[in-house]
């Protein structure tokens, strides 16, 4: 399965509802959702809902 | 997973973060990068494109990534393009909310990705103003109340405010209401650029083209 990396958004230490739209648009990938402001730990949950293999 | 960069904290430089983001691509082997065409989106993806030499296709309004194809809309909607990539990754920002958030399931699993880049110092950020943090992200509110030029003056966006702040809205302005100083830059909405996140919009003093319910 081909790869989509996808570069998620944050406020306030929540992910962006734009973000999780983008991760929308790239279902039926495998995704890998790249947080450089948050800790995606707190992150994991919400971003696995929409489809993140590795968050 | 947690991007982060040997040469210093990616979240403080666009530039490191374009080159964190390259990196990511590489060891990945990634076939596609998707961002939002929010201002760090834009800002971002254009660095990260110019640092790839690859194309980029900004602000589409709908994405087939198998295809490496992405819609794009013209003159405020009234036209559409439909572009494919030949490219060997597509890079690609999508317009807030033109794609509606629907989940799917996945295991998820937590892991850190630091590149082994370095900033090559080309822009330092010596402040960052923030604006009110109070304030709904007009990108991320459910509801948005619009204010057009015919509010007359910028204390009459106070009625706008005050409403809004009632039913948990954000409060948005024309083009026009911006340029006549009556609302802050942020605040400017476009509807067919911006959509609205569950499309409720509530028109006060804007021409006819505004005047429609829902988004």
């Amino acid at each position: 399965m081909a790869r989509t990396g996808i570069l998620i958004e944050t406020e306030n230490g929540m992910v962006k509802n734009t973000s999780l739209g983008v991760m929308t648009a790239a279902q039926g990938q495998e995704i890998i959702a790249l947080v450089t402001d948050a800790d995606p730990a707190g992150l994991k949950d919400k971003l696995a809902e929409y489809g993140a293999a590795k968050s | 997973m947690k991007l982060a960069a040997s040469g210093g904290n990616v979240a403080a430089s666009p530039d490191l973060q374009a080159e964190a983001l390259a990196a990511a691509v590489e060891e990945f082997d990634l076939t596609a990068m998707l961002g939002t065409a929010s201002a760090i989106g834009k800002d971002l993806f254009a660095r990260l494109a110019a640092l790839m030499d690859l194309p980029l296709v900004s602000d589409c309004v709908a994405l087939d990534v198998p295809t490496k194809t992405a819609k794009k809309s013209h003159f405020s909607g009234k036209a559409f393009a439909t572009l494919k990539v030949e490219a060997a990754v597509l890079l690609a920002t999508v317009r807030p909310n033109a794609v509606e958030a629907k989940p799917a399931l996945s295991a998820g699993e937590i892991a850190e990705f630091v590149a082994n880049v370095s900033d090559p110092g080309k822009l330092v950020i010596k402040e960052v103003k923030k604006g009110d943090s109070d304030k709904i992200d007009l990108t991320e509110a459910p509801i948005i109340i619009t204010g057009g030029r015919a509010i007359k003056a910028a204390e009459n966006y106070k009625m706008l405010e005050d409403c809004a702040a009632k039913i948990g809205a954000a409060v948005g302005a024309s083009r026009a209401a911006v340029d006549a100083g009556y609302a802050p830059i942020p605040c400017r909405w476009d509807r067919p650029a911006k959509p609205c996140l569950h499309g409720c919009i509530l028109p006060a003093a804007c021409p006819g083209r505004y005047s429609i319910l829902p988004a």
